[in-house]
């Protein structure tokens, strides 16, 4: 009787096929989706007279947006498609041809962790989104991106992080002009309990004028939030030897905000400005005196902790 | 009870000593006779359907109104129909004998019975009928000379008593009344004996060369005129004949007789009807297999040397076969309304034996094809799959039946069915809602068994399914899921005939499904179907 058995097991086998899968949908889960960790400003659009520093918390706003966009477009994959191969913890998308990159592979792995500190049903999940050279014989994947996530009580909500290595790309040869300066660039997110935290840093190249730059965005259940944007320049222009420039914008769920600017590294402040719901400023600060007017008592914020 | 099978049974052992007749046959045009013809495939109860008797009875039947004398508006051919509507219908073939002797005309009366009998019973559908009540009612009927003949298992039972005989042939013992009266029993097996059927000829034995010398074989005296005691000799040598070799072992007819007066019972006139085919005495001597357009032996010509030979048959299209040592002689026949056609053996040509014609085709007549809907409910038996893998769904079905298709009494199905059902599964408290589908092909292998008088039929076997699964997830940026495979399980149901062609199908199945997807998994199904079919 017992060799019977692994035949019918075989004899079924072969007629069965398919990705119908609830584990599956653990590893689509474990991905951020577009937009889940975009910043989120109340008001949709500026006016002519909307504030300077609204709008430029706007643009910094897109800017933050599209880099989050851009790594998790990385792994879109896997949400577009079954894997191809699932080995136990592990399920692998891919090799996929790389359409705008002739010669090179591309394949997505994702590995369920074992983790004592995330019993099951809650999982955590590591991946990677590899490339491959193959007009070079032997040549192996290397990852181009790697991430984690550990969920919380949900299996949408929880902390991960992502590292995406470009340097190392290009290093080995891919034309990797999707990507511009950049050389890295780190996101690592908690969307567990609010606030919601985003902080992703981008290194650039040792060419480009802005080296660094570093985003912390927190988002709460009212719609309020915040972002800090540090950027590390070559110089600052109209500061002679500043290095760093500090944007920290916060906002209300009305949409009334404050946004602080503040330039080298002793935190010197040289703008504020207030706006209201209508996002025209209340109230205007500059550090040369020019075009300030309105009271600081109108700022729904106070000055920011530095 | 009585054989089915492919080497088929009806009665009993060694030939007897007695010789054909010696009365001075009584015209048929001089009585009026009635006949009750009755098959019947189903037995009830521990028997198996018969494969013939039905056909027997039809074949039965035409003979006596085409060449017996037997009106047709004084018949009944009752086919699988149950006790109490036979006896209604000898009621009723009574009263009209009673009626036409009332006007002075001299009667017969002709009961023939073909299905299953055991235990001293005839077996009409669920329906029961001593073969003690039927002689008696026989014994009583009002016609002058009665004659019961009964193709079943151990039929011979009723033979049993004054004057009976398991032999060739039978013989009247005159009194001196110049008009015989009285009843004549005969069987197709001793009352210890089976009675069998053949595949190959496509009825029972006996009935077969009954039939086959009634219509012109069994015409030793050559006077074109069968009686009914040269009818019986030449079934009785027959089938003891062809059935000897049989696994059931050799058939015994027999006979019994109460008879008083001096003529034999001439039992189908052949000058009535002329067409027919004519063996003309140059022909080789050999038997004559006549196939009709079934592939089934109509009749059969037993040719002497120097002799010729004339059997009546309806008009038609029929192939010829002789069998030789070594090959068969074959040809092609056409019988015309009112025409004698004369064998021609230039005619016939050589065929080795692969080429017979005979092929046991009968069966292809019983061939039904149905056509079923329904709806279907499906749900798995575990229930963490029922409620996060493969939600229960309902699914609208059609299939195609195909009864007695590879034996009498199985029944091949092919279904298709499609449905769709909504669910959800959770992950990690993250409810994914899904629209489910599921289209699955099977195929089903099924005994059936007939049942209240063939309206019932209750069915069991096992099926192979093949099932397309599918999910697409409400939040559409989760791909669609699909799963394929095949799925072995059980079957069983009823239908039950209910007006015209149409039936209602009630059924059941429970399905084996190995899923190896996140892992190998054995899980089961159910499912129950109800539905409306139409035989066509």
């Amino acid at each position: 009787m017992k060799p019977f058995v692994p035949l019918v097991f075989a004899a079924f086998s072969l007629g069965a096929c398919g990705n119908y899968s609830n584990e599956d949908l653990d590893f689509q889960l474990a991905l951020p989706e577009d937009g889940e960790l975009d910043a989120k400003l109340p008001q949709a659009l500026t006016r002519d007279d909307s504030s300077e520093y609204y709008t430029l918390t706007r643009k910094v706003v897109t800017t933050f947006n599209g880099c989050a966009a851009g790594l998790v477009s990385l792994v879109d994959r896997v949400r577009s498609y079954s894997p191809s191969s699932r080995n136990g913890a592990e399920r692998i998308w891919g090799p996929f041809a790389d359409d705008k990159h002739p010669g090179w592979q591309i394949r997505v792995v994702m590995v369920r962790l074992a983790d004592p500190s995330v019993p099951p049903p809650a999982f955590q999940i590591s991946y990677s989104f590899q490339l491959r050279d193959t007009t070079q014989s032997g040549s192996a994947f290397f990852d181009l991106m790697t991430g984690n996530y550990k969920s919380s009580d949900s299996a949408r909500r929880g902390k991960g992080n992502m590292h995406l290595d470009v340097q190392t790309a290009r290093n080995a040869g891919y034309p990797a002009d999707d990507f511009g300066e950049t050389a890295q660039l780190d996101l690592a997110y908690q969307t567990a309990q609010y606030p919601i935290t985003v902080h992703m840093e981008i290194q650039n190249v040792a060419t480009a004028t802005d080296r660094q730059a570093t985003y912390d965005y927190a988002e709460n259940a009212d719609g309020s939030g915040a972002l800090v944007f540090h950027l590390t320049v070559d110089s600052v222009p109209g500061a002679t030897g500043a290095r760093d420039v500090k944007f920290t914008s916060r906002w209300s769920g009305s949409g009334a905000g404050r946004a602080d600017a503040y330039v080298s590294t002793g935190n010197v402040p040289v703008g504020i400005d207030c706006w209201g719901q209508d996002t025209v400023a209340d109230y205007v600060w500059r550090w040369n005196g020019q075009g300030n007017y309105g009271s600081a008592g109108l700022c729904a914020f106070g000055a920011p902790a530095l | 009870m009585r054989r089915a099978g492919r080497h088929l049974t009806r009665a009993g052992p060694r030939v007897g000593l007695f010789l054909a007749l010696l009365l001075t046959p009584a015209l048929a045009s001089a009585q009026r006779r009635f006949a009750l013809v009755a098959g019947n495939d189903v037995g009830g109860a521990d028997t198996r359907p018969l494969l013939f008797a039905s056909e027997d009875a039809r074949r039965f039947h035409a003979v006596l109104t085409q060449l017996g004398g037997v009106a047709p508006g004084d018949s009944d051919l009752l086919i699988n129909r149950r006790a109490d509507e036979l006896l209604g219908s000898l009621a009723s073939l009574e009263s009209r004998i009673a009626a036409a002797q009332s006007h002075g005309e001299r009667t017969v009366l002709i009961v023939y019975y073909s299905g299953h009998a055991k235990d001293g019973d005839l077996r009409l559908g669920n329906s029961r009928l001593s073969f003690a009540a039927v002689k008696a009612r026989l014994a009583a009927a009002p016609a002058n000379i009665r004659v019961g003949i009964f193709d079943s298992c151990h039929s011979g039972i009723v033979t049993r008593g004054k004057g009976a005989r398991r032999a060739p042939a039978f013989e009247i013992e005159a009194t001196g009344s110049q008009e015989t009266r009285g009843l004549v029993l005969l069987s197709s097996a001793s009352a210890d004996e089976e009675a069998q059927e053949s595949d190959e000829i496509g009825g029972s034995y006996f009935s077969q060369y009954l039939v086959s010398g009634l219509r012109g074989d069994a015409d030793r005296s050559g006077d074109r005129r069968v009686t009914l005691s040269e009818a019986y000799a030449y079934a009785y040598a027959r089938t003891v004949a062809e059935t000897a070799e049989s696994a059931a072992g050799a058939q015994h007819p027999t006979f019994s007789f109460d008879l008083k007066g001096n003529a034999d019972l001439v039992l189908t006139d052949l000058t009535s009807r002329r067409e027919g085919l004519y063996v003309p005495a140059s022909a080789p001597a050999g038997t004559y297999y006549l196939i009709d357009a079934s592939g089934f032996i109509a009749a059969e010509v037993v040719k002497p040397a120097d002799a010729d030979r004339q059997i009546a048959l309806p008009p038609g299209r029929y192939r010829v076969r002789r069998r030789l040592a070594d090959r068969l002689r074959i040809g092609e026949i056409r019988v015309a309304e009112g025409q004698l056609h004369t064998l021609d053996e230039s005619r016939l040509r050589d065929a080795p034996f692969s080429d017979d014609p005979i092929k046991g085709g009968r069966r292809d007549q019983d061939v039904k094809l149905s056509l079923a809907l329904g709806v279907t409910v499906q749900a798995f038996f575990d229930a963490p799959t029922r409620d996060g893998l493969f939600p229960p769904t309902g699914l609208l079905s059609a299939e195609l039946q195909v009864r007695n298709f590879f034996r009498r009494g199985w029944l091949l199905a092919l279904d298709l069915a499609g449905g769709s059902a909504r669910g959800q599964v959770t992950r990690l408290d993250t409810p994914l809602p899904f629209r489910f589908s599921e289209f699955t092909a099977g195929m089903s292998l099924a005994s059936e068994w007939p049942l209240w008088d063939n309206r019932l039929f209750p069915y069991a076997g096992l099926r192979l399914a093949y099932l397309l699964l599918g999910r697409k997830f409400e939040d559409r940026t989760i791909p669609d899921q699909y799963f394929s495979t095949f799925s072995p399980g059980l079957v069983a149901g009823v239908r039950y005939r209910l007006w015209g062609g149409f039936a209602a199908l009630a059924r059941a199945r429970a399905h084996y499904l190995l899923y190896n997807v996140d892992e190998n998994r054995s899980l089961g199904y159910w499912e129950l179907s109800a539905g409306l079919s139409y035989d066509f």
